[in-house]
């Protein structure tokens, strides 16, 4: 082991943390607020929106986000030249969103429908009921799943790489492209990447206690 | 004050309500009851629009309560948005108490009155405290719902639905989910409630309660209303198909 390496590139490997921070941080608030979005428009009343809802999630879903990468970068629709980490942060968010749409369905869909019966009776208005009550008890249902989908975004925010974002990944591809010291470089980025979704986990515990119903 | 008018209602052109008239004046205490499937508690969520009426008119203080719906059959959200009128002033209790699970009892207790009508935070709090020394429970605002039994729960609801400072305030089988021993506490403050002239409209099944705090009675059968009366018009009635259903559900109670 030769942690000499380590030192030499730390800067470059500092870099990248950053920047896998910036691309997870802004895809995961980007996904939930569209994901948020598909989920309403698949329970709304309206065909139209539930198609559209409906047919986001099966080509999402069903299509891999290195392709999706490749899609925003390589051949960007209207012929935007999006920078590379802005079709990073941009594919991973419509990835996502349709996995989260889905979690957020679930999550609405399971709220007791007498909690919903008393905020409608006594008076609130469809969006006060929304923004009070029916996701208020979405939230607390949905954080093991959402948590997980968290968890698995940042690990496959490794593959922005492929198209030029400098990220954790890139970083630790080249201090092993010319030093060929294998597990040094990677062993490093692994710990990066471990850090990174533990302190999720940690997110979880957190709020999982906090959000908690009962004094006992 | 609340006006029913040739309600009908059917769930997948099964009719459940046919033609179902009532008017509750106000400061009355109507009970509702009836064997199970005959509608009542049908009729009671219709009045607020929980459950979306098929045909028919209602009105609260002759103020038509006017709503559409949509191809689902459910209310659109335009009646959902403009109906926030109506609910402001016409509290429920819920079977299942159905207390917001996420929110403290005094966060119950303001939540409409701070929501809804705008109530300054202090003002409700105040409102709220007074509440809950009068059904008992001051000791338990910052409990969840979760800690308290399910009397103490029914408790906090209807402390909920007066918090609203409602016109009328209408009672689903509100003991109905207890335990034996807890359905006086809650009978009790229902009774109190009476007493002070607060409009009433409760589905029971407690018999002798409802004989001794109503004002009316109403038995209904099959969907409509069979008969409409005073306490003693009814449990006096000659009519068979009430004396059997009064003397069964007397002979379950004793």
């Amino acid at each position: 082991m030769n942690w000499d390496i380590i030192a030499s590139y730390g800067d470059l490997y500092f870099e990248g943390a950053l920047t896998t921070l910036k691309v997870c941080f802004l895809a995961i608030i980007f996904s939930t607020i569209l994901g948020f979005f598909i989920s309403l428009m698949r329970l709304s009343g309206s065909r139209i929106l539930q198609g559209i809802a409906f047919t986001y999630v099966w080509v999402f879903r069903g299509i891999p986000l290195m392709l999706v990468l490749f899609w925003l970068y390589y051949a960007p629709p209207f012929h935007l030249m999006l920078p590379a980490f802005v079709a990073g942060v941009a594919a991973m968010s419509i990835n996502s969103a349709s996995f989260k749409s889905e979690i957020i369905r679930a999550g609405l869909m399971s709220v007791n429908k007498g909690q919903i019966e008393a905020a409608e009776a006594i008076g609130m208005n469809p969006f006060q009921m929304m923004f009070k009550v029916r996701l208020p008890q979405a939230i607390r249902l949905v954080i093991p799943p959402y948590i997980n989908n968290c968890v698995i975004m940042i690990k496959e925010s490794a593959q922005v790489s492929i198209i030029t974002v400098a990220d954790l990944m890139m970083a630790a591809q080249k201090a092993y492209n010319s030093t060929y010291s294998i597990a040094e470089t990677l062993g490093v980025a692994g710990a990066v990447y471990l850090t990174l979704t533990s302190s999720v986990m940690l997110l979880q515990f957190v709020t999982e206690k906090k959000l908690r119903m009962s004094k006992n | 004050m609340i006006r029913v008018q040739g309600l009908q209602k059917s769930f997948k052109n099964k009719p459940v309500l046919t033609d179902v008239d009532l008017h509750i004046r106000e400061g009355e205490v109507v009970s509702i009851i009836g064997p199970s499937g005959a509608g009542k508690s049908t009729l009671l969520r219709c009045i607020n629009l929980l459950e979306v009426p098929s045909d028919g008119k209602l009105s609260l203080d002759n103020r038509p309560i006017q709503f559409r719906t949509n191809r689902q059959g459910k209310l659109s959200f335009r009646s959902r948005m403009q109906l926030t009128w109506m609910r402001s002033q016409v509290g429920m209790v819920f079977q299942h108490f159905n207390l917001w699970t996420h929110k403290t009892v005094l966060d119950n207790l303001i939540e409409g009155p701070c929501t809804v009508k705008k109530v300054p935070r202090k003002a409700a709090v105040d409102k709220a405290m007074e509440l809950l020394k009068k059904v008992g429970l001051a000791d338990k605002a910052n409990d969840y719902p979760a800690d308290l039994s399910g009397g103490q729960q029914q408790r906090v609801a209807i402390a909920r639905a007066l918090a609203m400072e409602p016109k009328v305030i209408l009672f689903d089988e509100p003991t109905s989910a207890l335990d034996p021993e807890l359905v006086h506490e809650v009978l009790d403050i229902m009774a109190k409630l009476a007493e002070e002239g607060m409009t009433m409209v409760i589905v029971t099944h407690e018999m002798s309660f409802a004989r001794r705090v109503s004002d009316r009675i109403v038995f209904m059968e099959k969907g409509t209303v069979k008969k409409d009366g005073t306490p003693d018009e009814i449990f006096n009635s000659e009519d068979p198909r009430l004396y059997q259903f009064l003397r069964s559900m007397t002979h379950a109670a004793g």
